[in-house]
């Protein structure tokens, strides 16, 4: 299945093509989860801190499914 | 820190004077509300004779603790009619707490229209005629104060919007490199200083001594514990997402939060968000090169550096700082994703000397009455230079969101007690609702920031669109806030000392330290609490406490907000429970 991938902050040099916020296709197997997307995107153990699906935060056992457009955003804080 | 000097402006007499035992030992936001509360009367005029500016350092500014350089201003505000502490980080308070100032107090009112400058030095201070400032924008003020004063005095002046009396004026102090660009933005202030006929304050501080605390070992420890906190959480850290995007790096993940106030309030998602995010400000800096820079700091001793300054296109200074609060109210609020306009409109905000939050929203609120149109950024600029002109239509935006929607008969106005709501909706972002409906300060995200754990997941972990225990919540950092607004630290140590145990331990040490207290963690909490009670009494005893004040606006209650099409839900019954005890 086919999962879109939009990195930010520190993560943006996941990308990639290294084009930043810009989204991006990833090829996983049916059931994956986005503990596995995050290792397939290659974003080190721990690094990504929030994941947000249809604008709600995500577990990393959430099941993906196809055509699913996934925000990852390390630790981020402001004010 | 054992003087307190009084500016009377009617006699235009400068007195200087021991701090009474009842104040000893208090800085920042708890000695300006306690002053408020003793010196003003509830029932005052904000712009009339007996309301009074409180300018006070923090508890430990002055010193060595990181990110310790903060002033609260307190007085009555003439946006809420209430209490009124806004802070802003700089030079300014560090030099008035080493020239041995607690507390600076405004008071009286000029009876001409003339202009004045207090000059201050270690022994007192004198006013000085200032009419060659009169009417003119902070940054030209700025430059002829340092050209003037030379470049070690530390400063903060007043826009002509607050000559003007206009209720979104703020108080701007300088930056390191003299901007006139840190605000104690909210609530009206620069207004109050405007009414005394006050253009701008000088330190003069050469010779100051350093300060001292009680238990310089215990500071220490404090300090280092406090630092090593700061520079060990991954977003406080170098490199982290702080120091690295700035606040603005909030921009993105409230969007994806369905939590980006849009359009006035009428969505919690802009499609222009990424153009005007943090990201977006960093990739400027980098290929725009020239004065671009992110990683600045608002004074010396900070060590997050959060601040930034933006470039045009040519390489040229723009504006500093673009904050998450100012790209969203003036960008993603009225539908604006250029981020060139942004910062224009930003810097129109600094130089008419005004709050960027209770800009944003008022021109949120003005497009909704029709006129402009939302996203059209040019249009936003010249509406808002109508503030600059100061023609009928520009006095009644730069009175803030809710009389601007009065004036035009909209319903969509988005404040609680008079005060622009800031970037965080809460239909989408409940506890932080909370916060905004009982902070005595009238809407206002830094009084109890919930967003750390429901956003953010620093602190804790709550779910953003539930409804329950969110009293609690806001309750329990409303409270440390009003201490950590007293000690005189940035607000952003909360994210390390939220998660770092040792971290808040540090900041109680530094306060202990400096003072001789035995101060615990639960004193934190008391103090804190106290604070909000001296604020909530006087609200009550100025009329706008009682619990018809701690509502959210009516819209709120039946437009559901896309995406997650929530309405707000908390009963009012529980909110009205937030202040037993
Ligand atoms: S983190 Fe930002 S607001 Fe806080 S002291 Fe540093 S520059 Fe100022």
């Amino acid at each position: 299945m086919k999962i879109e991938v939009v990195l930010y902050a520190t993560l943006t040099r996941y990308h990639p093509e290294e084009k930043g916020n810009k989204p991006f296709s990833v090829e996983l197997p049916e059931g994956a989860t986005i503990k596995e997307l995050i290792e397939k995107v290659g974003i080190q153990e721990g690094e990504a801190k929030q994941v947000f699906i249809r604008h709600k935060s995500r577990r990393p056992d959430y099941v993906l499914e196809d055509g699913e457009r996934v925000a990852i955003f390390p630790p981020v804080a402001g004010g | 820190m054992d003087k307190i000097v009084r500016v009377n402006m009617t006699d235009k007499k400068v007195t200087v004077e021991p701090v009474p035992d009842k104040y000893k030992g208090k800085g920042g936001r708890w000695l300006t509300s306690l002053m408020v509360s003793d010196e003003v009367p509830a029932g005052a005029h904000p712009l009339g004779p007996n309301n009074k500016l409180f300018f006070a350092p923090g508890m430990v500014t002055g010193t060595h603790a990181p990110n310790s350089g903060r002033i609260s201003v307190g007085g009555k505000s003439p946006l809420t009619g209430g209490i009124k502490e806004a802070n802003a980080g700089s030079p300014f308070p560090q030099k008035l707490a080493r020239m041995g100032y607690a507390a600076l107090v405004l008071e009286g009112l000029v009876e001409d229209d003339k202009r004045w400058l207090l000059k201050l030095g270690l022994d007192g201070g004198e006013l000085l005629p200032a009419d060659d400032l009169k009417d003119k924008g902070t940054y030209e003020c700025a430059k002829m104060l340092w050209d003037k004063y030379g470049e070690k005095t530390a400063f903060c002046v007043n826009g002509p919007a607050g000559e003007a009396k206009m209720a979104m004026a703020g108080i701007a102090f300088n930056d390191p490199e003299g901007r006139p660009a840190r605000y104690a933005g909210r609530g009206g202030l620069g207004a109050v200083m405007g009414s005394k006929g006050l253009k701008a304050i000088v330190l003069e501080d050469e010779n100051a001594p350093a300060v001292k605390p009680k238990d310089p070992e215990m500071f220490k420890a404090g300090q280092k514990k406090l630092a090593d906190a700061i520079l060990s959480h991954d977003v406080t850290k170098k490199g982290g997402a702080l120091n690295s995007y700035g606040t603005a790096v909030l921009i993105n993940i409230l969007n994806e939060a369905g939590g980006l106030p849009t359009n006035n309030f009428r969505t919690g998602v802009f499609d222009g968000a990424q153009k005007i995010s943090g990201e977006a400000l960093a990739e400027a800096a980098k290929t725009r090169g020239g004065a671009g820079m992110m990683g600045h700091s608002c004074h010396p001793g900070c060590i997050i550096h959060c601040s930034n300054v933006y470039a045009k296109e040519d390489g040229s200074e723009h504006v500093s700082c673009v904050e998450y609060e100012s790209s969203w109210s003036l960008g993603a609020n009225c539908g604006i994703d250029n981020l060139d306009q942004v910062a224009e409109l930003i810097r129109m905000c600094n130089d008419y000397g005004v709050d960027t939050i209770e800009a944003g929203v008022t021109v949120g609120v003005a497009m909704e009455a029709g006129l402009a149109k939302f996203g059209d950024g040019k249009g936003a600029i010249e509406l808002f230079s109508e503030i600059g002109k100061r023609s009928p239509l520009g006095h009644i935006l730069g009175q803030g969101a809710q009389f601007t929607g009065e004036a035009y008969g909209v319903t969509r106005i988005p404040t609680v007690k008079r005060q622009g709501m800031p970037a965080y909706e809460p239909r989408a972002v409940k506890g932080i609702g909370v916060t905004y409906i009982t902070t005595p300060m009238g809407a206002d995200h830094t009084a109890g920031y919930t967003i750390a754990p429901e956003i953010l997941s620093v602190g804790g972990k709550a779910e953003p669109l539930s409804a329950k225990d969110k009293i609690g919540l806001s309750k329990a950092f409303q409270q440390t806030t009003a201490f950590i607004d007293s000690c005189g630290y940035c607000l952003f140590i909360a994210f390390p000392i939220l998660d770092i145990p040792s971290g808040f331990d540090g900041v109680v040490e530094t306060v202990n330290g400096m003072l001789g207290t035995k101060y615990t963690g639960d004193d934190v909490t008391r103090i804190g609490d106290e604070i909000l009670r001296i604020e909530k009494d006087f609200n009550v005893r100025a009329g706008v406490g009682g619990k018809d004040a701690d509502r959210p606006p009516e819209f709120m209650r039946y437009e559901k907000l896309p995406p997650h099409n929530h309405v707000w839900d908390i009963p009012d019954e529980e909110l009205d429970t937030f202040w037993d005890k």
